[in-house]
């Protein structure tokens, strides 16, 4: 599955609060519902954990959510 | 500025759905091959070929002798494949009865006259030829009209009669609707989101195999 890039998903100045790394992209395997799409968003590379920025998961993120329950 | 191509020539389909440019990718080419038993050595022809996606996929996988049709002088410039020819689905420049099987993947909505389009696809079969045909269909007949596939699709009841009335036994019926919303969805992710696919409610996803009649069970 290739991976889709989305500009919203910028790693910017943000860094890990718990590990002070870096965010950087990397694929994220994102699932809802029936549905699993491998996108790239800004992670820590040491824990792992995942930023969603705000304008991404109020903009797209929201629309898919929106389209794959049928609304 | 919106992309005023259609969604086919619009690199944010192909980056999504690849060279198939369609829900489900090879899924439903592999099931429709498999289920009308396709055998190396068929020749097996594609109508709205595309970027030829499928043609390779039925030569490498299922070992088929297959042909392409393609109006869009373009997509046959990007394709870069052998056996394709520019032409239109409702005028086939074949002979009856040349092929095994017709695949039509994603395209019949598109036709001004689907009812023309499947009466040559009829012809260019020979008897017992199996059509594979996998589309978008709509909750009701409202659409039928100019514009995307999704706007022009229409009621799976009817394509299924006009198939029928065509010369064709149908087969099988699938729903695979849930591979039209996944590619709205990663349509959505790439900023597709004015395309068709999701721009009318309710639609769904189909693949049908239906036989030309004219043959004897053995």
């Amino acid at each position: 599955m290739s991976v889709i890039q989305v500009p919203e998903a910028d790693a910017g100045q943000w860094r890990c609060a718990t590990c002070d790394e870096e965010l950087a992209l990397r694929p994220v395997e994102l699932e809802y519902l029936d549905s699993l799409f491998n996108v790239a968003l800004p992670a820590c590379p040491k824990c792992g954990m995942v930023l969603i920025p705000e304008n991404l998961a109020l903009g797209k993120m929201n629309q898919v959510e929106h389209l794959l329950e049928d609304k | 500025m919106p992309d005023g191509r259609p969604l086919w020539e619009r690199p944010g389909l192909r980056t999504v759905a690849g060279d198939t440019l369609r829900p489900g990718g090879f899924a439903l080419t592999d099931r429709a091959a498999e289920a009308m038993d396709m055998m190396p050595g068929w020749r097996v022809l594609d109508v709205g070929c595309g970027l030829g996606a499928t043609l390779g996929r039925l030569r490498a996988r299922f070992g088929a002798r297959a042909y392409g049709v393609e109006f869009s002088a373009e997509q046959i410039e990007k394709a870069k494949r052998t056996g394709m020819v520019r032409g239109k689905g409702d005028c086939l420049p074949f002979g009856d009865g040349t092929f095994s099987a017709v695949f039509c993947e994603c395209v019949l909505s598109l036709f001004a006259d689907p009812k023309t389009g499947l009466d040559e696809f009829n012809r260019v079969l020979e008897a017992g030829g199996f059509l594979a045909l996998s589309d978008l269909c709509a909750p009701d007949d409202d659409g039928a009209g100019a514009g995307s596939c999704a706007d022009r699709a229409v009621s799976f009841a009817r394509t299924r009669t006009m198939v029928e009335e065509a010369g064709f036994e149908v087969e099988l019926v699938e729903d695979h609707s849930r591979l039209l919303r996944d590619l709205a969805a990663k349509l959505v992710w790439v900023g597709e989101s004015g395309c068709g696919c999701n721009a009318r409610g309710g639609l769904g996803y189909f693949l049908m195999i239906a036989r030309k009649k004219g043959w004897t069970h053995v």
